[in-house]
């Protein structure tokens, strides 16, 4: 974290709103990208991101350590994840996060790139996020947050509150698990 | 020798390719790892199997990075002012569920599960001090490009397929 940013959590903390759209602004994308990966459903994904964000502002006069400040709102969100997985219906939906809901499109569209690489690039970008939907939660959860959140693994097994060997064990199960679905992109 | 024959043999190549997934991630154990080492060294198979589950991963963080929706600034201020509000503590008002039960109900599911502390909402078990201590590893995360590295990893993966 940013020096600047503990200063942006002490001042958020003492109820300065503008600090607080600061922390928002600054992490609201890869936090999004986090539960988007675990939930899948885009809306949802928005759902549950405001609602850590609303959990983060009750809860920020009570982080005792603002340098902390990145693992604890992912703490959160990990916990919103949770909280929705355990049960789904409470989060009145409007959307149902069903099996098949077009989620391995590909996400974000590369500014002109030549027209035969576009569909290897697609579908190659298509067979990595299915792949990735098709790990168990916790091993999606520990890929999500080391390969695309850059977390280390102690940092991880902090924020989940379990051993640094899980997490670990978690990670080599999930990367066994996506070798061997996009073995055919790998191995042609 | 024997020591290399030994470690060029079906078994033992069976037995590193099981430590292999762990292997960048510190896992599975300093003497594993340092067999495992020795193994890789000398055996072009293994290695080969080791850059396949790097080239996995390698794929997924090269992902392009998910963008939240506009507007929800806008909506989170809304639920904030709801929030100002109303002094009793509650959830958005997408939310049917008041806050106190959903915790209620969270608690007594993960003690049921026998999940740790760290699950229960709002206030994440979370060890401070570690925290703090991987804070700089934290901040020192790989940048969030989106699409950044795509092209060279699809010409990785298209051009150096294992054989
Ligand atoms: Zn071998």
């Amino acid at each position: 974290m940013p020096e600047s940013e503990e200063a942006t959590v002490r001042l958020a903390q003492r109820g300065d709103r503008e600090a607080f759209r600061e922390l928002f602004e600054r992490h609201r994308d890869p936090v999004y990208g986090y539960v988007r990966q675990m939930v899948r459903d885009e809306d949802l994904a928005a759902d549950l991101t405001q609602d850590v964000f609303l959990r983060a502002y009750r809860s920020l006069p009570r982080l005792k350590a603002p340098g902390a400040f990145r693992g604890w709102l992912y703490a959160i969100a990990a916990n919103r994840v949770r909280d929705h997985w355990r049960s789904p219906r409470l989060d009145a939906l409007s959307l149902d996060a069903s099996a098949d809901d077009g989620s391995g499109d590909v996400m974000v569209a590369d500014p002109a790139p030549g027209p035969e690489r576009v569909a290897v690039r697609e579908g190659l970008r298509e067979a990595v996020a299915a792949a990735v939907e098709k790990l168990a939660p916790e091993r999606r959860e520990v890929v999500v947050l080391h390969h695309l959140q850059g977390m280390d693994v102690r940092a991880i097994a902090g924020m989940l509150g379990v051993a640094e060997g899980t997490v670990k064990s978690r990670l080599g199960r999930a990367r066994a698990d996506m070798r061997r679905h996009l073995m055919g992109w790998m191995e042609e | 020798m024997p020591g290399a024959r030994q470690d060029s043999s079906p078994g033992v190549c069976a037995r590193v390719r099981e430590w292999l997934p762990e292997y960048d991630y510190g896992g599975p154990g300093w003497w594993r790892r340092r067999q495992a080492a020795r193994h890789l060294a000398q055996c072009p198979g293994c290695a080969r199997e080791l850059t396949a589950l790097r080239r996995a991963t390698a794929l997924v963080e090269a992902l392009p990075r998910e963008v939240a929706p506009e507007g929800l600034w806008d909506r989170l201020e809304g639920a904030l002012a709801l929030e100002r509000a109303r002094p009793a503590r509650s959830h958005s008002p997408r939310r049917r569920m008041p806050a106190l039960a959903a915790a209620a109900t969270a608690a007594v599911l993960a003690a049921g599960l026998g999940l740790r502390a760290a699950w229960q909402p709002e206030e994440p078990a979370v060890a401070v001090e570690s925290y703090v201590q991987s804070h700089l590893a934290l901040s020192r995360s790989r940048p969030l490009s989106p699409g950044a590295g795509y092209d060279a990893m699809v010409l990785l993966t298209a051009g150096t397929s294992a054989r």
